[in-house]
């Protein structure tokens, strides 16, 4: 398990323990974190399932796919926003922190 | 088998075309005799009852069964009822495989394929990349103005009327303005468009079917070479121009874009906007509810589009499996008919019954790699459609004397459905 805080606008922390080798998106739809809708289920097919990493995690979060990068624009790009369904957690996810943005 | 299907006498009101048997693909030695259960949805099929009504009883019976010409009218295919079923036939492309859902390079003697829906790994990944630039929210967020343009021209044209019929005054056009607009064809090709699109998908005589693909075809063949000629600021040139990981899209590649886009984005959203209207002319309540609260439209659309899901895409086995139980061998057919999902009892409590903000998820668009990519464009001309009808037409209602027939496959659609108002 690695805990993912999942941040909603309101500024409240959905804090889920989340199985290794599962998807930051996994975590969210499966303990009912709102704001993250996955409607195609995790394959990158309909950018529903968007976060934005937290600054301090950029670094340590693996690079983005090109497929993930092909439902993405430029700005969501730059301000590292992310499809949760491409972000496999690892023991070093631990603690990471992901701002769902709001509709 | 009666027992199984109360609403069996029901079937007697479906008019299902006559097939010559020699041209019957025969049902495999594997299929168990007590899984072949009846099924409505044949393609050219049609009925005056309301089409989701033979579902409810579908829902008692096995998770899966064996429906005899489910596939392109000739051909029997496995049948998933469950969103559960559904989902894992979506994910899995170890045993099964897009290609060959769409008959329509086929039927002209072409070898051509739909792209991407029906391309599979691993150059499925690749394409879908290319493709999905053109389809993100915010590229559609930019469509906004344009299509509640349009949207406007049509209700404007016919509000002082008092009624309209709803298919040929609206939802058939609307969505192919779009499709133009997007793709850089000319305007004053909507009536042609639409004359094609018919033959496509609605002829119940293969022939002209054959002949409307061939029409599509050679236009779309003639666009693309003018684009490499001219390119301009569309899709079609965008298709020429792309390039991803040192490849380019084949000539037969940007055909299947091009013939994907016009089959996936004109006859669906007309489908799914006929039943919106159809259900709201039907419920005043609900209609006047979203009226004073067009906050709630996204909702109900989708909400709609479960109880009136009318697609279903399908997959052929490539690798022997199991689904629920049943051994599915390579070369069976598999449905994938969104319109029993939706309906499925254990997703959904009172699953007839429309519930404004439920906020069920569901698999209208589809689900896994190949959902519906433009989902973000469909859900947007849907809303546009019902938030612009809702604020310029007073209560609507289904004319008292309509008498509405209904295609029960390809697709689940009103052939034709008159609405009155009070001008």
């Amino acid at each position: 398990m690695a805990k993912i805080i999942y941040r909603t606008a309101d500024g409240f922390d959905h804090v889920r323990d989340v199985a290794i080798d599962t998807s930051v998106m996994r975590g969210a739809v499966d303990t009912g974190v709102p704001g993250i809708n996955a409607e195609c289920g995790g394959s990158a097919a309909c950018a529903t399932c968007q976060v934005q990493l937290d600054d301090a995690w950029v670094a340590r979060v693996p690079p983005a796919r090109d497929l993930e990068d092909s439902m993405l624009d430029e700005e969501d790009q730059a301000r590292n926003i992310r499809l949760s369904c491409q972000i496999i957690v690892t023991p070093e996810l631990d603690g990471l922190l992901v701002h769902i943005p709001s509709a | 088998m009666a027992s199984l299907y109360p609403e069996l006498a029901l079937y007697d009101q479906i008019d299902t075309p006559a097939v010559d048997p020699v041209h019957l693909v025969p049902i495999p030695a594997h299929v168990p005799s007590e899984l072949i259960l009846p099924f409505p949805y044949i393609l050219g099929a049609t009925t005056k009852l309301m089409p989701h009504s033979f579902i409810p009883a579908m829902h008692d019976g096995p998770e899966i069964f064996w429906a005899e010409r489910a596939y392109s009218g000739i051909q029997g295919a496995w049948v998933p009822r469950t969103v559960d079923l559904l989902h894992q036939v979506y994910n899995d492309n170890v045993h099964f495989c897009a290609r060959g859902f769409a008959p329509f390079a086929r039927m002209i003697g072409e070898d051509w394929y739909l792209v991407p829906a029906e391309a599979d790994p691993p150059i499925h990944e690749t394409l879908r990349t290319m493709v999905n630039p053109l389809f993100t929210p915010k590229r559609m967020a930019a469509l906004e103005d344009k299509i509640r343009g349009y949207a406007r021209e049509y209700i404007l044209g016919f509000r002082d009327r008092g009624g309209c019929n709803f298919m040929a005054d609206f939802a058939f056009e609307f969505p192919i303005k779009v499709f133009l607009e997007l793709m850089g064809l000319p305007q004053d090709r909507v009536a042609q468009f639409m004359l094609w699109e018919h033959k496509l998908l609605h002829e119940p005589d293969l022939q002209e079917v054959i002949n409307g693909t061939q029409l599509v075809v050679d236009y779309l063949r003639e666009e693309i070479e003018d684009r490499r000629r001219n390119p301009r600021e569309d899709l079609i040139s965008y298709g020429i121009q792309l390039e991803k990981a040192g490849r380019k899209f084949s000539e037969d590649e940007l055909l299947g874009f091009c013939f994907n886009l016009f089959i996936g984005g004109l006859d669906t959203v007309s489908t799914n906007m006929a039943w919106q209207f159809h259900h709201l002319a039907r419920n005043p309540d609900q209609q006047s509810t979203l009226r004073a609260h067009p906050e709630m439209i996204p909702a109900a659309i989708d909400e709609m589009m479960r109880v009136y899901a009318s697609v279903a895409t399908s997959r052929e086995c490539i690798r022997e499996t199991e689904l629920a139980g049943v051994t599915i061998k390579p070369g069976d057919k598999v449905l994938l008919p969104t319109f029993l999902a939706g309906h499925d009892p254990v997703a959904y409590p009172n699953p007839e019954e429309v519930i404004l903000d439920r906020a069920a998820r569901h698999v209208s668009f589809g689900y896994g790699p190949h959902l519906c990519i433009g989902m973000h464009l469909a859900r947007r001309e849907m809303r546009i459609a019902l938030e612009e009808f809702l604020k310029e037409i007073p209560e609507f209602s289904i004319a008292p004397d309509a008498d509405i027939t209904y295609y029960l496959a390809a697709i689940v659609q009103p052939v034709e459905f008159p609405l009155v108002w009070k001008a």
